[in-house]
């Protein structure tokens, strides 16, 4: 039982890891520049860090 | 093999956008290796507290709050100019509440929070591999909902570091959390006599091997944990939060299904929508939680406990797991987040919503706890020694 969950979750991991890379690949071809970011919770939106671009938006 | 592909994740994630990125993985898989090596979690922490009134979980929470909001009210009350960093606020509101409320019934039936459910993921737990497929397409249904949610009456966001300035605003906390805390022992210690301590060490076991190895006291875990957050903070300009993503990859998921996910108000505007044209990895919590999953995988394998074998399944703990998981998804994104983006990450930041969600989570755990008992997943509760 132990042997068969490892192998599942060695599967599962292998299987996200590639649905991952498929997916930043398709979108990095087309947005080359794409900057990391994060939803505030106020409806901010931080972008590039330390503040160096929000956009006020209401969710 | 575990540490070689966080290192590869780590160079990539500096390879393809900067440095910020790569380190916001790292953090996360740091948060990884405490959440598991410290058994940090907050849904048996609660249910401890109920069915057994030990507190020992519920008063390391309650440290973690206290020593987050030391390290965050000063640098969100602009002690130190030209550190930008924002706050976790958001609406007090039925929103909030209701999501909360959810969450806490949640929690229990999936036997994990947000931060739990992706760290026992990362043990190979199984049943939480279901919580957190349902966790996903609850976050991604409440996303659909939202925004009539937020049409709801609200006090709109308060902030007690905006208001009051951070140093009496910590004062007033900390104040009401230590009233918590010491309501917490005082439980305890009437049922046992008693109260266990956060410092427990087990055997003779040197420093370098506990740290490695685990396992860790409930303190490390405490002091890890904040630290961590407040590495959060500076490094992304945002505390810790997790359960924006898993909404973020079941739209995406939605999406290549043929969904019009833009159709939805809360990925047509602002960052969401932003995030739904980007990489899953320019998305600061979606690479936070893989550094938590992986981490969790690392220090599983280090302690010998990766894909523990446990029971089988029953169709119960399915059940369970299937609507703990679409509860805790739906709850976090009407609540602003999970026990870390709403909870703790809330009340560190000095919202009144944190506040909120705590008293509505705890709520919902009580009647999430009885459900459990309801499905024989815990034996029924007996009151008083």
């Amino acid at each position: 039982m132990k042997g068969l969950n490892r192998w599942i979750m060695l599967v599962v991991i292998v299987l996200a890891g590639i649905a991952v890379a498929v997916d930043h690949f398709s979108y990095h071809r087309a947005r080359p520049e794409a900057q990391g970011g994060f939803p505030l919770p106020d409806g901010d939106v931080e972008v590039g860090g330390y503040g160096a671009a929000s956009d006020n938006t209401e969710e | 093999m575990t540490v070689l592909a966080m290192l590869a994740v780590s160079l990539f994630l500096q390879h393809e956008f900067d440095i910020k990125q790569m380190l916001l993985f790292l953090v996360g898989a740091g948060l990884g290796v405490t959440l598991l090596h410290a058994a940090f979690g907050f849904t048996g922490g609660w249910r401890s507290m109920i069915r057994e009134r030990r507190s020992a979980g519920v008063r390391a929470q309650i440290l973690l709050v206290v020593f987050t909001s030391a390290l965050f009210f000063p640098v969100l009350g602009h002690l130190f100019p030209g550190v930008g960093a924002h706050a976790a606020l958001a609406p007090v509101g039925m929103s909030v509440m209701v999501g909360a409320f959810l969450f806490g019934i949640g929690m229990q039936l999936g036997g994990g929070c947000g931060s739990g459910t992706l760290f026992t993921v990362g043990q190979g737990q199984m049943d939480m591999l279901v919580t957190l497929a349902f966790f996903i397409i609850g976050a991604t249904i409440g996303s659909a909902h939202l925004h009539w949610w937020l049409a709801l009456p609200s006090l709109g966001t308060l902030s007690l570091i905006d208001t009051y300035g951070w140093f009496p605003a910590l004062v007033a906390q900390v104040t009401c959390l230590a009233i918590l805390y010491a309501w917490s022992q005082r439980m305890e210690r009437q049922r046992y006599g008693r109260v266990e301590t956060l410092g427990v060490l087990h055997g003779g076991v040197k420093f370098t091997d506990r740290l490695l190895f685990g396992p860790w006291p409930l303190w490390w875990g405490v002091v890890g944990l904040g630290v961590l957050n407040l590495l959060t903070l500076l490094v992304g300009g945002h505390p810790w939060s997790i359960t924006f993503a898993f909404g973020l990859w079941g739209a995406k998921i939605w999406s290549v299904l043929g969904g019009d996910v833009l159709a939805w108000p809360y990925w047509s505007t602002g960052y969401p929508a932003q995030a739904l044209t980007q990489s899953v990895l320019a998305d600061h919590t979606s690479i936070m939680d893989f550094g938590i999953i992986l981490g969790a995988v690392l220090a599983a394998a280090l302690a010998g406990k990766f894909a523990p074998a446990g029971a089988p399944l029953r169709w119960t703990r399915i059940l369970a797991a299937v609507s703990g998981g679409l509860l805790l998804g739906y709850g976090a994104r009407l609540a602003f987040g999970c026990n870390i983006g709403g909870l703790v990450a809330g009340m560190s930041s000095g919202s009144l919503h944190g506040w909120l969600w705590l008293v509505a989570g705890f709520t919902g755990t009580l009647v999430g706890v009885r459900f459990r008992t309801f499905l024989h997943l815990d034996p029924p509760l007996v009151s008083g020694p």
